[in-house]
């Protein structure tokens, strides 16, 4: 199983991929949503967990990025978050975010919901 | 040399003069032929300059003047033996130029004798032992402490050693 | 766990850096909405990240400071001079939370109380309401309402409810209360089917969204309902008492029954009001695009030494080439080398930095210093955006922020003093760069009081370095100040010297292979500038012939050559009439000993040294080289005249001088023969 993590924060960026690589999931990563998009075209992967908040493209516009690309209907799009953000939370759902963390998460938290989403 | 640990070692063997040493091939990365050797001015006579080793810049020690014997012109035996060593704590790799290599032995470590302490003309502390191969002994060398020192002399009491301390102390001077 | 943890600290002390620089500019401009948001979202990430990492301090602190930059995004707090002093401040002591993970300092915990103390003035103050409000919803506890029906066939995709209540309860205090009226008959009953639903009253310090998220994955295959009953904690012994006795054949209750029932038994109690809470965005998409990736050193240096090897490797082979006249493999080959330049000249620019990321530090020492010394000093930039190698850049900060304390410290005079010389009140002191050739130039000036000559030879004179009768130049005089034990004030005090003398900024950019002059006039200002190499590894020099062997003498010193009779060439020292100038001249054949015959004609290369000129000869110029630079190592580190080695096309190591040392070298050992006037100071 192939994850694509998307941080401007190199530290959770490795924080997630630890987590996940010691489950035995393959995990790609990218800074921002520009990168994160340029490595979807390139790589199939079967989850993508990305931040908010990031310089050059935010996670909302890489979700909707990547919702209007018919190569990846039914890519599930986890979302990253410091804090509840109700608007920014209905605007996901509405673009089709699959689930939603809220940093800080404990690790075993997202590996729970990543594996609720890859059973 | 922790006999209790390993009981026999390889060892790599080379001539100086009429000598033969043994340096563990542990420490042995290399041997190659002698290259255009590019003389770093007012180094100490031993250190006989750098060479290309590959795309890294190597120094060449001349064993010979390192061990008290007089330089001779390079044969077509002479070749360098590429060592890493242990200097101040560093590990480094230099080429040390011998007159040839002769073959790599596997020794029983109960087979070492220790190098007397009377009698021998190098310093205790750079010999680890003595063998006897057929006729010859061959002498086991420390090859940090031989290489890491800047003394350009190990010969003990001889004519030489005065004549090369002299040389060093007028190095020091200029 | 403890590397990812290396990597946050990093990170960490890059946006504190980032911070530092945004609040710089913003401090010129505080109605400047980019940089607020920059703040902003630098703190939140910030924020993010030490949470993850178990930084609660760090974490609760931009917490707070957080809050400030919101109010003033949203335009409910107005940007002042002490709030920006105060993030200053904060900033500093958020870098020292980052190395003080534990909290152990108690001088630290204790500046943490104040500086807190002094945000949430901002935060409960007037007008920032929305802040106020903010900080209570995250500190109550809230009661909330939530029906969960699950679908007969949730359990068909793996999802269980009884987990999914289990995640509900870590979220706070709950009661659950199951409703089975759809219960079928036993006989009737499918394993795998789900016909319980549930009601949970749920008291927890978590938002909404973060109950909604436990019902992320079932939203399509239950019934979810979830509504605020009342801000503040109910669920007492007597209201689940009250819940629990109620017939289960009467649920589900609904959220009516429940909020009365709940109401009912509150009334008997003293109630607490709250203010409602309310919901703020707060993310915000950044316009601020860096884009930039970052790589770690070792994988640019690892990336430099391979380009090396092939500039090397291609030199090689462009020498074979030629000697072979086949027009096809000539063509390649030119080809080659081609790529090769380029290819170094992009990986090279890789490793090239902005002075700028020196230049923020010394905007805060200039800020900072001059405050304490109760000067006023202008910071000015000009051309910092030159780059420079980012080894350079490294070892340069430390010389450079010496100067910059001693321009401050020194240099600038009081403003009293400044008004009655008829000065400007407010000092200046500019940084400027800019690229000359293959150099780079930096030059630090102030419009201080400049340096006193006769001083500066008095306390050499004390000091022995100079003799009463010793002539000096202006710049002689000036380049006293470098030397090693020229003690003057400015090395007692602590605010420049911190026990470093001038001549550690010297020596610290001679290691740089670069120079340093003074200038300075009496009452108008001094100014210090520094030439140095755009690149250590990869250097243009001129290959020469000295007795057996070539030698590499970097390009950027030589100013002329002139060819000579070797037998002008008496000494290792000697005066040589060139071009109608008297310079000293160095014969390197003697210098270095040099054995074999000398050709009739020998080489002397000019160039300039501390500001002189001075001469080399060579026995033959060979030509220009493009010279990656090795370590000569350990086995030389006497021979401090090589800066290295390089390899030359034919596979043979060549030396390359390292002039600076070289010279000096010469020098001294001639200053016992012969006297060089103006040099033999050095």
């Amino acid at each position: 199983m192939k994850v694509l993590v998307v941080d401007d924060s190199e530290s959770i960026r490795e924080l997630v991929g630890m987590t996940l690589e010691a489950e035995g999931y393959q995990v790609h990563k990218s800074s921002d949503g520009v990168e994160a998009m340029d490595h979807l075209n390139d790589t199939d992967v079967d989850l993508v967990i990305t931040d908010l908040n990031m310089p050059n493209m935010d996670g909302i516009s890489l979700l909707k990025e990547i919702r209007k690309d018919a190569s990846k209907v039914g890519l599930p799009v986890l979302l990253l978050t410091t804090e509840s953000q109700t608007a920014k939370k209905e605007e996901a759902k509405k673009e089709g975010a699959t689930g939603w963390i809220v940093k800080p998460f404990a690790q075993d938290r997202l590996l729970s919901v990543v594996k609720k989403v890859l059973r | 040399m922790e006999s209790s640990v390993i009981n026999s070692q390889s060892y790599l063997t080379f001539k100086l003069d009429k000598e033969i040493f043994g340096s563990t091939v542990n420490r042995v990365s290399e041997i190659v032929e002698v290259p255009k050797i590019t003389k770093v001015p007012k180094a100490p006579e031993y250190m006989r300059g750098v060479i290309n080793l590959r795309g890294k810049v190597l120094p060449v020690i001349d064993t010979r003047i390192k061990f008290g014997m007089t330089s001779v012109q390079d044969t077509v035996d002479t070749c360098i033996v590429v060592l890493d060593i242990e200097m101040e704590g560093e590990n480094i790799t230099i080429g040390a130029l011998v007159d040839g290599v002769s073959e790599v032995l596997t020794i029983d470590d109960s087979r070492i004798e220790s190098a007397p302490s009377l009698g021998n003309k190098y310093k205790s502390e750079v010999i680890d032992g003595m063998y006897k191969h057929d006729e010859d002994f061959i002498m086991l060398l420390n090859i940090d402490k031989v290489f890491s020192g800047d003394e350009v002399v190990l010969l003990a009491e001889s004519a030489e050693t005065e004549k090369n301390e002299a040389k060093k102390k007028k190095n020091e001077k200029k | 766990m403890d590397s990812i943890q290396q990597i946050f600290v990093q990170e960490a002390t890059e946006l504190l850096s980032e911070l530092e620089e945004v609040l710089l500019t913003f401090e010129k401009d505080l109605t400047d909405t980019d940089s607020i948001e920059r703040i902003f979202r630098v703190m939140h990430t910030l924020k993010g990240s030490s949470a993850m990492f178990g930084y609660d301090t760090v974490n609760n602190f931009t917490h707070e400071l957080e809050y400030i930059y919101d109010a003033l995004r949203e335009g409910t707090l107005e940007a002042t001079p002490e709030i920006l002093e105060l993030t200053l401040e904060s900033v500093d002591h958020l870098k020292m939370l980052i190395e003080d993970k534990e909290s152990q300092d108690q001088a630290l915990v204790e500046s943490q109380a104040s500086l807190l103390n002094k945000i949430k003035k901002y935060n409960s103050g007037q007008g920032v309401e929305v802040v106020k409000d903010k900080v209570k919803v995250d500190e109550s506890i809230s009661t909330y309402y939530i029906k969960f029906k699950p679908f007969k066939d949730l359990m068909k995709n793996g999802s269980n409810p009884m987990y999914l209540l289990e995640d509900l309860l870590e979220l706070g205090k709950g009661l659950v209360l199951p409703e089975l009226n759809d219960l079928p008959d036993l006989e009737a009953l499918e394993v795998s089917e789900c016909h319980i639903s549930f009601e949970v009253i749920l008291e927890t310090p978590r938002p909404l969204s973060e109950i909604e998220d436990v019902f992320m994955f079932v939203e399509d295959t239950a019934d979810i309902h979830i509504e605020l009953i009342i801000e503040g904690a109910v669920l007492n012994e007597g209201i689940i008492l009250e819940l629990e006795s109620k017939a289960i054949k009467q649920r589900p209750f609904g959220i009516e029954t429940i909020s009365g029932i709940i109401q009912n038994i509150q009334e008997k109690e003293q109630s607490n009001n709250s203010s409602k809470p309310q919901n703020t965005s707060v993310a915000s998409d950044s316009k601020n695009s860096i884009n930039s990736i970052r790589v770690s050193s070792e994988k640019l240096d690892a990336l430099m030494n391979q380009i090396s090897e092939l500039v090397t490797s291609q030199a090689s082979l462009s020498m074979l080439v030629n000697g072979l006249e086949v027009t096809e493999l000539t063509a390649i080959t030119e080809n080659i080398t081609k790529i090769t330049r380029q290819l170094r000249d992009n990986a090279f620019s890789i490793c090239l930095i902005p002075i700028d990321t020196l230049v923020i530090r010394f905007q805060r020492l200039v800020r900072d210093l001059s405050k304490d010394l109760g000067k006023q000093i202008e910071l000015v930039t000009e051309g910092t955006d030159t780059e420079l190698d980012k080894s350079i850049i490294e070892k340069l900060s430390d010389p450079l922020l010496h100067l910059m304390r001693n321009c401050i410290d020194h240099g600038i005079e009081h403003s009293d003093v400044r008004n009655e010389h008829g000065k400007k009140t407010q000092g200046t002191i500019k940084i400027q760069a800019y690229n000359s050739g293959t150099n780079v130039i930096i030059k630090i000036s102030d419009d201080g009081a400049g340096i006193d000559l006769e001083k500066v030879r008095q306390r050499a004179v004390e000091k022995g370095i100079i003799t009463p009768n010793t002539e000096l130049t202006e710049q002689e005089t000036y380049q006293l100040l470098f030397k090693s034990g020229f003690s003057t004030a400015v090395a007692l005090s602590d605010i420049s010297g911190r026990g470093v003398g001038m001549d550690v900024v010297k020596r610290g950019i001679e290691d740089l292979q670069g120079d340093i002059f003074i200038e300075s006039e009496k009452g108008k200002g001094t100014s210090f500038t520094i030439r140095l190499p755009l690149t250590l590894s990869i250097i243009d020099g001129l290959l020469v012939e000295i007795g057996e062997n070539t030698y590499v003498i970097p390009l950027y010193l030589v100013d002329k050559c002139y060819e000579i009779p070797a037998a002008l060439l008496t000494d290792v020292s000697q005066q040589l009439v060139l071009d109608g100038d008297r310079i000293p001249v160095f014969h390197l054949r003697e210098a270095l000993r040099c054995a074999n015959q000398s050709p009739e004609f020998n080489q002397i290369i000019k160039m300039k040294f501390q500001n002189e000129e001075v001469g080399l000869s060579v026995d033959k110029i060979i030509g220009e080289h493009q010279v990656v630079l090795k370590p000569l190592g350990h086995m030389y580190s006497e021979q401090e005249e090589f800066s290295g080695a390089t390899i030359l096309g034919d596979g043979t190591v060549a030396l390359v001088f390292d002039i600076n040392k070289l010279l000096k070298k010469l020098i001294n050992e001639s200053s016992n023969n012969i006297s060089h006037g103006k040099l033999s100071y050095q």
